[in-house]
């Protein structure tokens, strides 16, 4: 089977620019969440890229700017297929004037212009779209259908978005604290991520080596709290191996907390070292699975898992496995989890380049 | 790849490609009420399909007749999902806007926040018929490479358009 590599990476999130950037934040356990100037939250924070607050011109959407953010960062030659991940796309369009507009299409257009991309695919799966993304590309890598691909997550803090979680009581009054016995919701953030997948790499950065994908098919916001087909999807991804680090889904919220802890309970009694960036860069919807992609790489490279930000008393389930520390870790790869709207779960396994 | 089961659902009629079934229909409860005492419909969950939108409860119903249609074939817990291009949810995303904004913008409804997910229709089919593999929406340019791409046994395509929605499952080369 074609093995399929992570070349280059490019991240925007509230923390800054770049893996290096990000990491290092996530490293000294560095939070972003602020006022959003752009839109009334009510009170609320977000991790917001305050930077772009300035540069978005009149009809243009906040997305279209951060997805510029990420070209800056990477080579001038990209592939030609794109795949874009993202639950709402340009939705600030349909905000400016109330005229139904297909939000996720008008970016997912803005980006293959962008990126000069020949062929484009949305790929739409609601907060697991990130994972989801990446697994279709490397699919067809896989495949042959073709050689390399960029993929892209991308999603902004609008008002649309932030109205709609606040109906369904799912925000923490303040800041998230995933893991945590007082978590009490999710806060939401802003970012645009990219990887080139290849099959033919020159310098890659980390390996995508296996995945699994179900649907709980129980609940259409709530995760199955007994996490049994979110621990089928780990298990697939898994294979009998035990991941040396664990990026979870961690949102913050109690259900999520439940789900995930019973599935990754269910198949490893001894949990590795795991960790949520969502305290850190808010809950990033479309781009969360992309970044923690690159983050797992980075985690990679260093033999370190950042702390837990936010982390105060911690669910026994998790007691072993959740630092407020710097964690070194042991060889293996980092297991990475998505979960999403309508029971959607995804889990993705990324090794060293090496 | 073979289509195993097929079922349209337009404004008035549900038809399936396999078994020849027709209905027809005025209202949506009516049509579920016809698919549902089929001898031959699969176990199915339908306790929440009065509080969805028209595209969730046509996704649902063409899912379950598509499933009919399959016979013995149907196999949920081998059967991803793929809502595949058509239409999007700018409609649902429209009318979670303006009712946000006719009520001051001080808060949305959850009920219309949900469907603004393109990915949901499909959600709603798995709970319904109890599907457990792979769900997604992609918008592309190749269907055979985006069913592939499921690693499953079975794929069933949804996709909305045009006041019709058409459910189709295929068998793979895939094993479970």
């Amino acid at each position: 089977m074609t093995d399929v590599w992570i070349e280059h990476t490019a991240l925007k999130t509230a923390l800054g620019e770049g893996a290096e950037t990000t990491f290092a934040a996530l490293l000294a356990k560095q939070t972003s969440f602020t006022a959003p100037l752009h839109f009334d939250s009510k009170g609320r924070v977000l991790a917001i890229c305050h930077d772009l607050d300035h540069r978005i011109a009149p009809g243009q959407s906040r997305a279209e700017a951060l997805l510029a953010s990420l070209r800056q960062q990477l080579p001038d030659r990209l592939p030609e297929r794109l795949y874009l991940a993202t639950t709402v796309g340009a939705i600030d369009l349909l905000e400016k004037d109330g005229n139904p507009i297909e939000t996720s299409r008008a970016l997912l257009d803005c980006a293959k212009r962008l990126f000069g991309a020949r062929q484009a695919w949305l790929v739409a799966a609601a907060c697991a779209s990130g994972q989801v993304a990446i697994t279709t590309a490397a699919a067809a890598i896989r495949a042959g259908q073709c050689a390399d691909a960029l993929v892209v997550g991308c999603d902004i803090a609008s008002e649309f978005v932030t109205a709609g979680f606040a109906s369904l009581g799912a925000l923490a009054a303040t800041t998230p604290r995933p893991y945590s016995q007082d978590r009490d919701g999710m806060t939401l953030g802003e970012a645009a991520a990219a990887v080139v997948l290849t099959a033919r790499p020159k310098q890659p950065c980390g390996r995508i080596t296996a995945w699994g994908e179900t649907c709980d098919a129980a609940h259409i916001t709530a995760p199955d709290r007994a996490g049994t087909w979110l621990g089928r999807a780990c298990q697939t991804a898994l294979a009998g191996r035990t991941p040396a680090a664990i990026i979870g889904h961690g949102t913050g919220t109690v259900y999520n907390d439940d789900a995930e802890l019973a599935a990754l309970t269910s198949l490893m009694p001894t949990l590795p070292p795991l960790f949520s960036l969502k305290a850190n860069l808010g809950h990033t919807m479309g781009a969360t699975g992309v970044i923690q992609a690159i983050i797992a790489t980075a985690i990679l490279q260093r033999r370190q898992l950042p702390p837990q930000a936010g982390l105060t008393i911690p669910d026994p389930r998790a007691a072993q496995a959740v630092s407020a520390l710097p964690a070194a870790i042991r060889d293996g790869g980092i297991l990475s989890i998505n979960a999403g709207f309508g029971g959607i779960n995804h889990a993705l396994l990324v090794e060293k380049a090496s | 790849m073979s289509i195993i089961g097929q079922a349209t659902i337009t404004t008035t009629t549900a038809s399936a490609l396999r078994s020849g079934l027709v209905f027809s229909f005025t209202e949506l409860a009516g049509l579920r009420d016809q698919i549902i005492s089929r001898p031959e419909c699969p176990a199915c969950d339908l306790s929440d399909f009065r509080r969805a939108g028209p595209n969730v409860k046509r996704t649902i119903l063409a899912a379950i007749l598509a499933a009919i249609d399959c016979g013995t074939q149907w196999q949920p817990d081998a059967t991803a999902l793929l809502g595949w291009n058509g239409d999007g949810c700018a409609a649902e995303n429209a009318l979670f806007w303006q009712d946000y904004v006719t009520n001051g913008r001080t808060q949305g409804r959850g009920t219309l926040f949900v469907p603004t997910l393109c990915s949901i229709p499909l959600c709603e089919a798995a709970i319904a018929l109890g599907i457990h593999g792979a769900a997604a929406y992609l918008h592309g340019p190749d269907l055979a490479e985006a069913i592939a791409a499921r690693h499953a046994p079975f794929v069933m395509t949804i996709t909305i358009a045009d006041s019709q929605t058409t459910a189709t499952v295929l068998e793979t080369p895939h094993e479970a």
